[in-house]
Formats: structure tokens, sequence, C-alpha cells
């Protein structure tokens, strides 16, 4: 025979609880469990923001840093490559002031000559560590005792002052040496011309 | 285990994975803010450096200036003469217009110790004439060649009246092609 599902309740006894109910309180456990996951998920979410700020950042600092290493580098070479022309500069105008002319010179060192001397010889040779100093000789025949103080007062005029002189006399033959210095700095005045 | 234990377990599972979870991303958000600490700290240092970089490269255009200057001036001058060939066709074509009676001429190459001028032209040179008209040859070949040198000069009597002889070892140097070249 068969009896309705509702009609079995009709047929259950009233029984007492086995347990008393739990305390209200309790309710608030399941509320804070899932107050809690929710937490723990906004939490994790922020902290997955500030790690991709972070990284972002990271990355931008990284960037940063590796674009001013090239820019030191850039520097660098740059220094480098102006030190590099400075030094063939400085060599430039070592070889300039090695190579001031002789022409004026010697032209001035002939017109000190008055009408009773003559040269019988004149020569100039560049030291060859210091090319800015001049071996100068000069031969002379002269019947003027004033003419080697003359002469030497018209090198003196050229800017050149002779040092270490040596000086001999046969007759009217004067042999005089000097060591001639540049008084006045060649870079002053180096002019490359036209 | 019945379904309340399940409940129970998959609960504290949840909790610690929870936990876990928070205390992962802290402490990968903690690595991450320390290496960023540590690039920006050296960011900073890099920074330092390149402006002292910056500094002493100014410190060094502004000293060399004077230098680069005299460098570019003479530029033009020392590009006349390039190569050797270029040198002896210009002395010896300077002779010749001299009008000056050559006695000897000889051209030799010379290997320098320096870097910037790695190679000279020397010409020795011996000839005659006019006292006037040898000296002048002379200023001109010192005026518009300015980077040569004369290394030794001679003069001595000529053959005849106011001719004189001058013997003469003139070096021309050879610069090097990138220290004329404008950078």
């Amino acid at each position: 025979m068969l009896i309705s599902h509702e009609n079995l309740h009709d047929l259950k006894n009233e029984r007492g609880d086995v347990l008393p109910p739990l305390p209200v309180a309790l309710r608030l456990v399941p509320i804070l469990f899932y107050l809690s996951a929710l937490g723990a998920v906004i939490l994790v979410v922020i902290t997955f923001l500030q790690i991709g700020h972070a990284a972002g950042q990271l990355e931008n600092t990284r960037r940063e840093t590796a674009e001013a290493k090239a820019q030191v580098a850039q520097t660098q070479a740059s220094r480098t490559a102006l030190e590099a022309r400075t030094k063939h500069a400085v060599d430039l105008l070592q070889w300039v002031e090695g190579s001031v002319g002789l022409q004026s010179l010697t032209v001035e060192i002939s017109r000190s000559m008055t009408a009773k001397s003559a040269i019988n010889e004149l020569s100039f040779s560049r030291d060859e560590k210091n090319n800015s100093q001049l071996q100068f000789a000069l031969k002379l025949q002269t019947a003027d005792p004033s003419q080697l103080e003359t002469t030497i007062e018209a090198i003196r005029k050229s800017t050149f002052r002779p040092f270490s002189a040596k000086q001999s006399q046969e007759g009217n033959r004067i042999s005089y040496e000097a060591t001639l210095i540049r008084e006045v700095p060649t870079f002053s005045e180096a002019n490359p011309g036209k | 285990m019945n379904n309340k234990h399940l409940a129970l377990f998959l609960v504290a599972l949840l909790g610690v994975l929870f936990v876990q979870g928070v205390l992962q991303s802290r402490k990968r958000l903690a690595k991450i803010n320390s290496e960023l600490a540590s690039a920006q700290s050296t960011a900073r240092g890099m920074d330092l450096t390149l402006q002292n970089e910056r500094n002493t490269l100014l410190q060094v255009q502004r000293n060399s200036a004077t230098m680069l200057d005299f460098l570019n001036a003479w530029s033009a001058a020392l590009r006349k003469i390039e190569t050797p060939e270029a040198g002896e066709l210009n002395i010896a074509s300077r002779v010749k217009q001299g009008g000056l009676i050559t006695l000897s001429q000889r051209f030799e190459s010379i290997t320098n110790k320096n870097d910037t001028i790695p190679h000279l032209i020397r010409a020795h040179l011996t000839f005659e004439g006019d006292y006037v008209k040898t000296l002048n040859w002379l200023g001109k070949v010192e005026e518009e060649l300015p980077s040569s040198r004369v290394t030794n000069l001679r003069i001595v009597r000529g053959e005849s009246g106011n001719d004189v002889r001058m013997s003469l070892v003139l070096d021309l140097p050879l610069v090097k092609k990138e220290v004329l070249e404008t950078p």
C-alpha cells in the first residue's frame, strides 16, 4: 500500500532536542569567514596592484640606469676624443714653436752690418731636443770694433736672446757662437697665414 | 569522515590558502620593493657619475678650447701638404720659380717619433743667387708654408758680387689625416 510522503509526518512522534541550540553569537562565524575570505582576496588584489606598480617603477629605473650608463660611456668617449685632439694640438704647437722663421732674423743681422763689415758665414741649426733653441754661428770680417755689439743688439730686437756665447777674434776676423732662445712665446703670435 | 568534518577541513584549507596567498603576495611585494630600492640607489649613483663626467667634459672643453682653436686655425695650412709627393713637388717648383741656381737638391722621407706628425719630408737644398733674391725666397717659403721648419741654414759668400750661397735643410710635416678632419 502506498502512503503519501506528506502523510508520513503525521506519523512521527515529537522528540526533544538532543543538544541545546548554539549561541546566537556563533552565527557570526560564517559571516566572519566570508568577510575574511573577501578581505584576503581584496588584500591579495591590492598587493598585486602594488607589485605591478613597483615592477613598472623597477623597469623604468633600470631603463633610466641603462640610459645614464650609455650617456656616461658616450661622455667618456667624447672626453677621450677631446683629450686626444688636444694632444694633437699640443704636438702641433710644439712643432710650430720650433719652426720660427729664420729669414727675418737673418735680414736683421745683415742690416746690422756697417760699411766696414761683411759676413763671411752665417749659420743656424736647431737643437734636436729643443727645437725652439737655435745654435747660431757668425763669422765676420770687420774693421769696426763695435760691429759685434751692434749685431747682438739687432738679434735682441728680433726677440731672441743669446746664451752661452763664445767669441774669438783673429785680426779683423771675428767668430761668434751662441744659443739663441726666443723670448716671446710663439703661441701668442703663431699665424698659419692664409 | 562525515560531512561536517569535510566542511571543517575545507574551511581550514581555504583559511590556510588565504593566509598563504596573502603572505606570498606580501613577500613578493617586499622582494620587488627591495629590488626597486637597490635599482634606485644604482640609478642615483649612475646619475652622479654622469653629472661628474659631464662636469669633467665641460672642464676639459674649457681647458682645451684655446688649443683646439689653434689646431683649427692651422688645419688649412697643414692640409697644403698631405703626401710626400706633394711636398717634394711643392718645394721643387718653388726652387724653380725662385730663379736661383740650384747646386743640389735632395729629398728624403723621415719617420718622426710623434703620433700627430708621424712623417716628415726633409729637403736638402743648396743654391746660389743674389742676396736679396735668396732671402726673399726663404721668406716666401716660410710665409706660404708656415708649418715648414728650417732645421739648418748656412749662408756664405757667393762666387761673385752680391751673391750668396745658401744651404738649408727644410722639414715639412706630414700630419696624420684624422688630426685635420673636423670632428
